[in-house]
């Protein structure tokens, strides 16, 4: 298989057979007992009657998207053994080619922010946020430690003040001593 | 003549000292709520509700319409700057008024957005006043048939947005009807979806998605390529001309219309008002290939008919009891606790606290014009502020909206995830829109239909058969046909030119044989 046909496959291909594949396993595992859940069913109107139809729904519009990509490729394939450059389709799905992105940087600053959700109820929201400040501002380029300090120190008394004090707001404390240090934290603070 | 007479009268109560007061406070609360990521200003209302005690049944109806009216509006605030709609009917303003701001032109988008939806709630506020006492005979005939129906209105307002992608567009919607399917069912309590994570049986709010699919994607591609440097916007600051202005008096118009049609559907709500709006704009504009991109008719439109639905809401509650969105429960439930029954009864006993009640809504629509633009002023500053700096208070404002729905941790994760998949979507061109829309209209539609076939034994044609409801099918069938048959048009006559082509090419080939 040539390399531009496999990248193709890939490209055309591989999403909508995904969402083929995946919605009769959705089908299946629709409720804890779908037997029950369909014997509970009334006429047309059941528990699972709506997410049903919302995946046959997907299913349908998977299959249609599918034709549409072989299709599609079969005009690519024609216009490349013609040597003629392929003619766009408005109903495939390709990548945006037109502005440039520092991927790593994206996925690192994903990581951070996955690593911040988990991180809260663990450490609390005041010392994650905290730190989550420190790195996204090292990850994003800057580097003067007092605008670090300053943004990191008073964006989080800022949050805290207006989602904790004023908003009551019950976020995480944190586990263990974590929630001895925003206690104390609070305390000095004066929000407790 | 009498409606006249009573709104003068109510005039007078509501431009009393401490009813503007109240009314004032009331409606900055609403556009600060509604503008915050995360504090919708549903939740302003509902924290403010227990406040209202301490005030006359007048005053605390003034406090909680002043929220209203302004909070509807707000959410456009941070839609436009920030890319993050602060209510589900900002999102269109994401969709024209954020392009605009990355193009330095956030003044003329708020003004518009200002200017439409101050004009949205002051027509609104005038139908409040003289339609009510009429639509309450009228309002009686509404059922769920028709409320399902109005919503299906909102659902296929997809294809306006589709954009010649229909297949992926409308997957992305059943997509989006299945995650608004997450959870236990409404009627007979059967968890669906939930691969025994009890966490999930609560379901997935349309908020946590919004806000992962929109702000937190905005931020990583934010970080990524340093999108929009505020020296621009602080060159290109410049609000609309009367001129620019005066050119949207269409899409206001319409939007209006609509608004206060929708708006009088109990439970269809500003968020369908906005995206009706919007699509039939995307359908008759002659820009609509630019569409998404910052047309100034497409931010007008929506924000007017978001904003004409609050006035037109209040129809139904305050001539039948019926809330017609969630803003308007947290009236009525402040209604009962002021001893305030609402209902035909209501205009013959209190017929001056009504019109009190109308007149400071109009009054709120007025005033809204000079708070919006003070919190705009202090929201655009943040313009200024490094995206580095910015992408991460807005990650944070996102993580705290998401865990302000429930105070649940698991809606931080989930906000996260559909942020991730938000970022895949973009890269790979699947439009994140329709799913949004099936996230915040699936549940609604799937009460709607379950109580209808309930009610009607399971009978499917009480949706044709009943006027009302037949009415709006048959106006979702028409936009469904307005919308397609541009695109249908199209490929009818490529398909026609490529024959032609091929049977030209023959006969050449013929020929030179």
């Amino acid at each position: 298989m040539v390399n531009h046909e496999r990248t193709g496959i890939i490209r055309h291909l591989l999403p909508p057979m995904l969402f083929i594949v995946a919605v009769p396993v959705l089908l299946r595992y629709l409720a804890p007992d779908i037997g029950q859940a369909d014997a509970m069913a009334r006429g047309l109107a059941g528990p699972v009657s709506w997410p049903r139809f919302a995946l046959y729904g997907v299913l349908f519009c998977a299959v249609g998207w599918l034709i549409q990509s072989l299709r599609q490729m079969r005009r690519e394939a024609q216009t490349w053994r013609l040597g003629q450059p392929a003619a766009s389709d408005d109903e495939t799905m390709e990548p945006e080619q037109d502005e440039a992105f520092n991927e790593p940087l994206i996925w690192s600053g994903v990581a951070l922010t996955l690593a911040y959700g988990f991180l809260i109820p663990v450490v609390g929201f005041a010392l994650a946020t905290m730190a989550y400040l420190l790195f996204w501002l090292l990850l994003g380029g800057i580097r003067k430690p007092v605008l670090i300090t300053g943004i990191t120190v008073l964006g989080t008394v800022l949050l805290l003040y207006v989602f904790v004090k004023l908003a009551l707001m019950p976020l995480d404390r944190g586990q263990g001593m974590f929630d001895g240090i925003t206690v104390s934290l609070y305390r000095l603070l004066r929000i407790y | 003549m009498d409606a006249l007479t009573n709104i003068s009268i109510g005039l007078g109560i509501a431009l009393e000292f401490y009813h503007m007061a109240v009314m004032l406070t009331g409606l900055v609360i609403g556009v600060v709520a509604g503008a915050l990521p995360g504090i919708s200003f549903v939740n302003a209302m509902a924290i403010a509700l227990p406040f209202t005690y301490m005030m006359t049944p007048l005053g605390a109806m003034v406090f909680l319409g002043g929220i209203y009216a302004g909070g509807v509006f707000g959410g456009s605030i941070s839609a436009i700057l920030i890319n993050i709609p602060g209510v589900p009917s900002s999102l269109p303003s994401c969709w024209e008024g954020f392009p605009m701001t990355r193009r330095g032109e956030s003044a003329k988008a708020l003004t518009i957005a200002i200017t439409a939806a101050a004009t949205g709630g002051l027509v609104s506020a005038l139908v409040l006043t003289f339609a009510a006492p009429p639509f309450a005979s009228f309002a009686l005939r509404f059922d769920q048939p028709e409320f399902f129906a109005a919503t299906m209105l909102g659902l296929v307002s997809i294809i306006a947005v589709a954009r010649g992608t229909p297949w992926i567009s409308f997957l992305s919607l059943f997509l989006g009807i299945a995650i608004g399917s997450v959870g236990t069912d409404p009627v007979y309590g059967v968890p669906r979806l939930t691969f025994g994570f009890s966490a999930l049986e609560g379901g997935i709010d349309f908020v946590v998605v919004m806000i992962g699919l929109f702000a937190l994607c905005e931020v990583l591609e934010m970080l990524g390529k340093h999108a929009y440097q505020n020296s621009d916007a602080r060159v290109k600051l410049r609000p609309p001309t009367k001129k620019e202005l005066w050119g949207l008096r269409g899409p206001i118009g319409r939007g209006t219309f609509l608004g206060n049609i929708i708006g009088l559907i109990p439970g269809a709500g500003a968020t369908v008002a906005a995206l009706v709006a919007y699509s039939i704009e995307k359908t008759i504009s002659p820009r609509k290939s630019e569409f998404g991109t910052g047309v100034p008719a497409g931010l007008a439109a929506p924000e007017a008919a978001g904003n004409a639905t609050t006035g037109a809401a209040m129809v139904p509650l305050m001539t039948l009891g019926i809330p017609g969105s969630a803003a308007c429960a947290i009236m009525l439930a402040a209604m009962i606790l002021h001893g305030i029954t609402p209902g035909p009864m209501l205009f013959a006993m209190q017929s001056d606290m009504v019109y009190a009640i109308f007149a400071s809504f109009l009054l709120a629509n007025l005033c809204m014009i000079v708070a919006g633009v003070f919190v705009a002023k202090g929201f655009s500053s943040l313009l200024r502020v490094p995206p580095t700096i910015l992408g991460a208070f807005i990650v944070i404002l996102s993580v705290l909206g998401a865990y302000g729905v429930r105070n649940n941790v698991v809606d931080i994760y989930l906000c996260l995830t559909f942020g991730v998949l938000g970022h895949l979507m973009k890269r790979f061109n699947f439009p994140s829109t329709p799913l949004i829309l099936g996230v915040i209209l699936g549940p609604l539609a799937e009460r709607y239909f379950i109580t209808a076939m309930a009610n009607y034994d399971n009978d499917l044609t009480i949706f044709f058969t009943r006027p009302i409801s037949a009415t709006i099918v048959a106006f979702t069938v028409i936009f469904i046909l307005w919308a397609l048959t541009p695109d249908l048009l199209v490929k009818y006559n490529r398909r026609r030119r490529k024959k032609r082509e091929m049977m030209e090419k023959n006969l050449r080939s013929r020929e030179a044989a």
